[in-house]
């Protein structure tokens, strides 16, 4: 019986040790791509793309790995800090500083001036890219840009006879106007929970028309009077002329609210126009930019 | 001796009524999620609220199952879950048993080193694993799950199984041992038919919580093909839209097997989670 117990964990070791061993045969050179908003929209779209790219590069093999939205930011934080990252990947914008500072990018600078279809791309939007930057260097190719507008229900503001605000002091008016109590109707549906952070900084400095957020002597504008007045205004709209619930909403609530006709204008980037189109159908929605300050 | 007509009112008052009042609260955002997979994705926001979904549509799972690619997600859960299960019962019934019937030199700081496992949060495990488990090359591998999953899971459960071992008195395996059992064959004849209700309880929970794990799946694995049920949940919220239908769907999908699972195992659970708690 021992000598069966002992043959056995001999066994399962030599098991254990051979399974460490990889073999790893390459003509080709692979290498990695993490999308980090990876769904039913978006993935078919990416792999045809590399298709045709691995069409054209027959020597390199482009392995896609998709992460879902939520946590892709915690995935790429585990694999900067284990040191096993993808070699390339989609970041959003709002990740790049992190990264930069975890040296975990990049510098594409001598890659995109060699790149012969570089004038593909809008030049603005590379400058803005660089201007992210402390120093200037381009750590990202942008693919996709988006803007904020205002998402309105056409049909709340045609039965108070309203247009499109045109400034600020006329949107705080249209959100007072629409407001209907007695029909579950608020003129605004503000974003109080994740993600609020980024709407309530493009207002406030959309508001204001400070543009940058450090002053000269590397004071941070945040604190701008302007910029106070745009906070304070915005959240004096809350429970009077927004659900009291607001507080608590991320994208879907602020979508829902608005895509159920409780709410008749919400503040959001192009990006929630295929929820709209799908709920409310071509007619029932309309996008206004936002105002000037 | 109250009259059986007042003792049905009292019953409906302080057992049923209660009864149902919780049952509806518990039972809500399960119909609402059954009702949201089979509505069609335009109707999920209509008001007035629509309680019933009409007209209904499977249009909601065919997309979770084969576009999402929930086959897959199911079929890796559960590769992942059997296998850590079988690992965590076995193991499980061993330590435990020998902490009840052996006496040897530092068993209870044994037993102490086990259960302060448990105090420490998942997540702060998660990247030194992942330097581990990279140098050992399970990333991306099923085997850094099993291992993670039985590692965090053996030691609540190998206390839990010492009590029911607990309960059962070492005269029976003396008895077999007398007849000419070895100890082993004494522990499979005796000890383990009696212990069947605790190991059935032992290996649902341990099935429940690997099947709905997320950081690690999440974290170890680096493809599509082998993500598991809760990161295939977690595809269908994007960056800019949610689709809820197939949300539902999926969550149907992953509440199958647990339901089924406890639904069979529903009478060895009680028994087996009281005879743990008490002793003698």
């Amino acid at each position: 019986m021992k000598k069966l117990v002992n043959a056995l964990l001999v066994v399962m070791v030599c098991v254990l040790l051979l399974s460490t061993v990889f073999a790893k045969g390459a003509d080709k050179t692979k290498i990695t791509f993490w999308d980090e908003n990876a769904g039913p929209n978006r993935t078919p779209y990416l792999e045809e793309l590399i298709k045709r790219f691995e069409q054209r590069n027959p020597d390199i093999e482009v392995e896609y790995v998709g992460l879902p939205w939520s946590s892709a930011k915690q995935k790429f934080d585990v694999a900067i800090a284990a040191n096993e990252v993808p070699d390339c990947s989609g970041v959003p914008t709002q990740f790049m500083a992190n990264f930069i500072n975890k040296n975990a990018l990049l510098e594409l600078d001598k890659y995109f001036n060699k790149w012969n279809e570089k004038t593909k791309i809008n030049a603005l939007e590379i400058e803005a890219n660089r201007n992210l930057t402390k120093n200037k260097k381009l750590y990202m190719i942008p693919n996709t840009t988006n803007i904020n507008v205002l998402w309105v229900r056409p049909d709340i503001f045609a039965s108070h006879g309203l247009k499109a605000p045109q400034t600020w002091d006329e949107f705080y008016q249209h959100v007072k106007t629409t407001t209907d109590k007695s029909k579950n109707i608020y003129g605004f549906s503000l974003r109080g929970g994740s993600g609020s952070a980024y709407e309530l900084e493009i207002l406030m400095y959309g508001y204001s028309g400070i543009t940058s957020y450090f002053t000269k002597n590397g004071k941070s504008t945040i604190n701008a009077p302007k910029n106070v007045e745009a906070l304070q205004r915005f959240v004096d709209l809350y429970k009077v002329y927004t659900q009291e619930s607001d507080i608590t909403n991320g994208y879907k609530e602020m979508v829902a609210a608005f895509d159920s006709g409780r709410a008749a204008i919400i503040m959001h980037n192009l990006g929630s126009y295929g929820e709209h189109m799908k709920t409310l159908g071509p007619d029932k929605f309309v996008a206004y930019p936002i105002q000037k300050p | 001796m109250k009259s059986p007509a007042k003792k049905k009112w009292v019953d409906l008052f302080i057992l049923y009524l209660p009864m149902v009042v919780i049952m509806i609260f518990i039972l809500f955002p399960f119909y609402w999620t059954l009702v949201t997979a089979f509505k069609r994705e335009a109707d999920i926001f209509k008001t007035p609220i629509q309680y019933l979904p009409s007209p209904a549509t499977l249009n909601n799972f065919a997309v979770a199952w084969k576009n999402v690619g929930f086959s897959i997600f199911f079929r890796n859960s559960f590769i992942v879950s059997i296998i850590s299960v079988v690992i965590i019962v076995c193991c499980s019934v061993l330590i435990g048993y020998a902490l009840n019937r052996f006496k040897f030199r530092g068993k209870t700081a044994f037993m102490l080193l086990m259960l302060s496992t448990q105090f420490i949060p998942q997540a702060m495990l998660i990247i030194p694993l992942f330097i581990i488990y990279k140098n050992l090359n399970l990333i991306n591998n099923f085997g850094s799950l099993v291992f993670t999953y039985a590692t965090f899971q053996i030691p609540f459960n190998a206390i839990v199984m010492r009590g029911f071992v607990d309960n059962i008195p070492f005269e029976l395996e003396e008895a077999a041992m007398v007849d000419g059992c070895g100890r082993l064959k004494a522990v499979f004849y005796t000890v383990l038919p009696i212990l069947l209700p605790g190991l059935i309880a032992t290996g649902a929970f341990a099935f429940i919580g690997c099947w709905n794990e997320f950081l690690c799946a999440l974290m170890f694995i680096n493809s599509k093909a082998l993500f598991t049920i809760p990161v295939g949940l977690n595809y269908m919220q994007g960056q800019f839209d949610i689709n809820y239908g197939a949300l539902a769907a999926g969550s149907i999908i992953a509440l199958i097997p647990p339901i089924l699972i406890f639904g069979y195992v529903q009478k060895y659970l009680v028994q087996g989670l009281s005879a743990g708690s008490v002793k003698g």
